[in-house]
């Protein structure tokens, strides 16, 4: 029999916890709908301003004294609460909930919205429901309207243009398009007809006699940067990997590994390898560019070659991990024989798969001076050498094409497990079928 | 009597895996004598050792004849590769005569082969050369180099074109039957029958599962030829790119500390210029952030909606009824292999020079340009994989082709075209990151300024910002994806 005082403990859920929790939902969805709401006007306002040809909005939205922010806020947040009170808002469809009460009279509603800015105001009832025995707030206890799950079929019955939150978010579809338009400076004014013929009629006229050489062997040298970013990578995302893999991370400080090794691979891993290349080349000099773009591509190959492969690793058989344990064996042999031979082909195909992103990452990282082929077909088309350029953009095409082809029907057969045998490599026993 | 493997298909496979390796080999060679040389004699660094045209052909026929030697001496890698072996009738390892005379055969008869098939080629260089030069205006002629007649009168013209087609087609008559000819007697045998050379020889081209036992127990890798020769092409790989990429170690660890400036600036972000007007780009780093977003919204929008109906022209289940409209499915799907080889940065700085450096409109394009080849794939590879019954059930209802694509098609495809492009905008906003280094707007634009400048610490801003903006992307993308399908 345990004591009373660990019952309580032990129940299902505190009622403030309970409370807590009802409260989350509504204040998610206010926060939803203001999001929305002023996301809404901003980008309205910035269209019709542009739409209109106001010059100079922003000193008129900035200025305090045609329209302060404050006001704003407070206009917006008056809105959310009557689309709040008298419909059904965007934040309660994402959320999956509606507002539900004893019967559907209007004055209940109106009661709701008037309770609901008092609180507001006040913010002492909006936290009313930490207190309140039935955890209710102000707004919900006077008017009877509380936030219930929406019931399945309910958003099935009505069509979305019959709705308010399928109007506003018709509305925020059609706004950022017209905004998107202005703010990308989408204007066919600003083509120049005469350069884009010029410049396709000599891209056809490729120059072969004068750029071949020398474009294949910059393509050499572009294949070789992918390939040896890719060689250098494979030793240390494979062993990165098994720290970096969730179901080995036991006990606290493995874990600890893991997370800073998964947070920092990610970092790596959204700076895109041309940033990196910056970075690199002011570090071994433009003097050796392919050298640049060899590091920029190895690094971020190592960060995403690791993700693929822990993430392979997750996912392993443990039956023969468990039986190789077992039998006694010590943790080097656990992983090479219970792990590596399920993960061999996964892999190479993997690996593969990085080596053709590679290769095309190495033809435009160039642009910023990494060395290979980009960085020549850059200067050509900024000195408007068309011809040289149309030679090396059908190489690159070519290129790519091969290797995607190749990569791809390599990995089939990795995939398909007609790969490489991890006994032929590792020198164990092998298991023929004799006729 | 042993079962065999399809005879020409397996031996032409083998001799040009091996080719091309032998040849690559010899390609790594040239390079390091290039890199050695100046180390022994007195030349400049960057002097090149001469390789004159007749050093092609001595190259390839070398290659070639050294191929053939280690295909019939021992198992070699494309025989290896491809499981094939050369025995006896009885499944043993051929004696030592046997194997001399089918080298000596395959000596005499592969390179008169290959000599066959580029002459048979020439029919084809002088049809070329005929389109060309009328094309030009330079002439009639099908002989590369040569202008026969000059451009008259249309009725003579054409009277030459025919004379020209003909004789061209005379040619290509001749050299084709000696192609088939040659083909004829020393390879294009029935399945099941010996080549040439097996013949002379007295041997068989096997699988190598089908051989006698003692034949098939493996010897480790490093134990033969074609192992020790994978470890010689990965190592002179290894070695061949160090020299061609230039690796330098030393440099790059005595560099770090000559660089600290750049870490000093890269480890203090500087976000002054978030909301503050940098003064010269009249833009702030926020502002540029924004157009980011928008430009590969945009991007995505605009390839969306083009690769939507291109999809359909590029599937093959639609497509495949008649002549006329898969050859639009070749077009289209070749028309997307290319526009997606061509990389966002390079499509960005070729449509900066007609549109504007520097303008989001640019990168819009460029974007828009590789996402509708992109998706345009992937949209064709789902309408390809779609559930064929209910097509079927609306064709024998007859409806019309159009019927069938709105109502059997699209409700199928609509949930993971949604998802593709989900995650095409989560891409574009990568790209659009760096698009403004080339010529787009963007943050890129941002970038590339105190690159120049360099302000490493507004630098180091930007790049954090740019890591958040993708991750937030990858993140919704992902949330979103999932609900979606």
């Amino acid at each position: 029999m345990a004591p009373d005082g660990l019952n309580d403990l032990l129940k299902p859920k505190a009622p403030w916890l309970r409370a807590a929790s009802g409260m989350r939902k509504s204040l998610l969805v206010l926060l939803t709908d203001y999001v929305t709401l002023a996301y809404l006007a901003t980008m309205t306002w910035f269209a019709l301003s542009r739409l209109a040809g106001i010059q100079g909005f922003r000193a008129v939205f900035g200025s305090p004294a045609v329209f302060p922010w404050w006001g704003a806020v407070l206009v917006l947040l008056e809105a959310c609460l009557v689309w709040e009170s008298f419909g059904k808002s965007i934040g309660m469809r994402l959320l999956g909930v509606e507002r539900v009460g004893p019967d559907e009279r209007i004055t209940r509603r109106l009661l709701h919205l008037a309770v609901r800015n008092a609180a507001l105001l006040s913010i002492v009832g909006t936290f009313a429901p930490l207190w309140d025995r039935d955890a209710r707030s102000w707004a919900s206890r006077a008017s009877g309207l509380h936030l219930g799950e929406t019931s399945p079929q309910a958003s099935e019955r009505i069509a979305w243009y019959r709705t308010s939150w399928g109007w506003c978010l018709a509305l925020i579809i059609v706004v950022t398009l017209i905004s998107g338009v202005f703010l990308t400076e989408v204007s066919f004014k600003r083509f120049n007809w005469n350069a884009a013929t010029k410049m396709i009629r000599r891209l056809f006229r490729p120059d072969w006699a004068g750029e071949l050489a020398s474009g294949i062997e910059l393509l050499l040298e572009t294949i070789f940067m992918a390939l040896m970013a890719t060689l250098f990578a494979i030793p240390i995302a494979f062993s990165l990997s098994f720290l970096a893999a969730r179901n080995l991370a036991t006990g606290p400080w493995r874990r600890g590994i893991y997370t800073i090794l998964r947070v920092i691979l990610s970092i790596m891993r959204s700076i895109e390898p041309i940033v990196w290349a910056i970075i690199f080349i002011i570090i071994v000099t433009p003097r050796r560019a392919p050298f640049a773009g060899v590091l920029a591509l190895w690094i971020h190959s190592i960060s995403d070659l690791t993700k693929l492969y822990s993430e392979r690793l997750e996912s392993i058989d443990q039956g023969p991990v468990e039986a190789i344990t077992a039998t006694g064996a010590s943790r080097l042999q656990v992983i090479l024989y219970g792990i590596v031979p399920q993960i061999l082909n996964p892999y190479l195909s993997f690996t593969l798969y990085r080596w053709d992103i590679n290769v095309r990452m190495a033809t435009v990282i160039g642009v910023v001076g990494g060395g290979g082929i980009g960085q020549m077909l850059y200067q050509y088309i900024r000195l408007h050498y068309w011809e040289r350029a149309a030679v090396l953009i059908v190489l690159v095409i070519l290129t790519v094409w091969v290797m995607d082809y190749t990569s791809s029907k390599l990995r089939q057969r990795f995939e398909e497990g007609g790969g490489v045998r991890a006994a032929d490599l590792m020198a164990l026993p092998q298991v023929r079928d004799v006729k | 009597m042993l079962p065999r493997r399809r005879f020409p298909k397996t031996r032409f496979l083998a001799l040009g895996i091996d080719w091309i390796a032998l040849l690559y080999l010899s390609l790594c060679v040239y390079t390091l004598i290039n890199h050695w040389y100046p180390e022994f004699v007195a030349v400049r660094p960057s002097y090149k050792v001469p390789f004159p045209p007749y050093a092609w052909i001595i190259a390839l026929g070398a290659t070639l004849a050294l191929a053939i030697l280690w295909e019939n001496t021992g198992v070699s890698l494309g025989f290896r590769a491809l499981g094939a072996r050369v025995v006896t009738p009885e499944g043993r390892i051929a004696p030592a005569h046997q194997l001399l005379s089918r080298t000596a055969v395959d000596l005499l008869t592969i390179p008169p082969t290959l000599c066959a098939f580029a002459i048979a080629a020439a029919p084809l260089a002088g049809l070329w050369t005929l389109f060309r030069g009328i094309a030009q205006g330079t002439g009639v002629s099908f002989i590369p180099g040569v202008t026969i007649w000059a451009v008259g009168p249309w009725y003579l013209t054409l009277g030459y074109v025919i004379l020209a087609l003909l004789a061209a087609a005379l040619t290509a008559a001749l050299t084709w039957s000696m192609l088939y000819g040659v083909l004829r007697a020393f390879w294009l045998r029935r399945t099941g029958e010996r080549g040439f050379a097996d013949q002379i020889a007295g041997t068989v081209l096997a699988s190598s599962l089908d051989v006698q036992a003692e034949l098939r127990t493996r010897p480790q890798w490093y134990r033969t030829a074609s192992g020790l020769f994978v470890l010689l092409l990965i190592a002179s790989t290894l070695y061949v790119g160090w020299i061609i990429t230039e690796i330098d170690l030393p440099k790059l660890f005595s560099r770090i500390g000559v660089t600290d400036y750049l870490w000093r600036g890269l480890a203090r972000p500087n976000f002054t210029h978030l909301f503050v007007q940098e003064p010269i780009l009249t833009d702030t780093i926020g502002g540029a952030l924004v157009e980011t977003l928008f430009m590969a919204l945009m991007a995505t929008v605009v390839g969306g909606l083009f690769a939507f109906p291109l999809s359909f022209l590029g599937a093959r289940n639609l497509m495949n009824r008649g002549p006329i409209s898969y050859a639009i499915y070749t077009v289209m799907r070749g028309l997307f292999n290319i526009a997606r080889s061509i990389e966002t940065i390079i499509w960005a700085t070729i449509i900066a020079v007609v549109v504007g450096w520097g303008s989001p409109f640019a990168g819009v394009l460029a974007l828009a340009a590789h996402t509708v080849a992109a998706l345009g794939k992937l949209f064709s590879e789902q309408v390809e994989s779609i559930d064929p019954g209910p097509l079927e059930a609306m064709r024998a209802a007859g409806a019309r082709e159009w019927q069938v694509v709105l109502y059997g098609v699209i409700p199928q495809i609509i949930p993971s075209y949604l998802a593709f492009t989900m995650y095409r905008w989560d891409i574009n906003v990568r790209m659009s990151t760096v698009i403004g280094l080339v010529g787009g707007g963007g943050i890129g634009r941002m970038l590339f300024y105190y690159k120049n400048d360099g302000r490493w610490s507004e630098l180091s801003a930007v790049i954090i910002l740019m890591v958040a903006i993708v991750w937030l992307m990858d993140y919704t993308s992902g949330r979103v994806r999932e609900r979606i399908t």
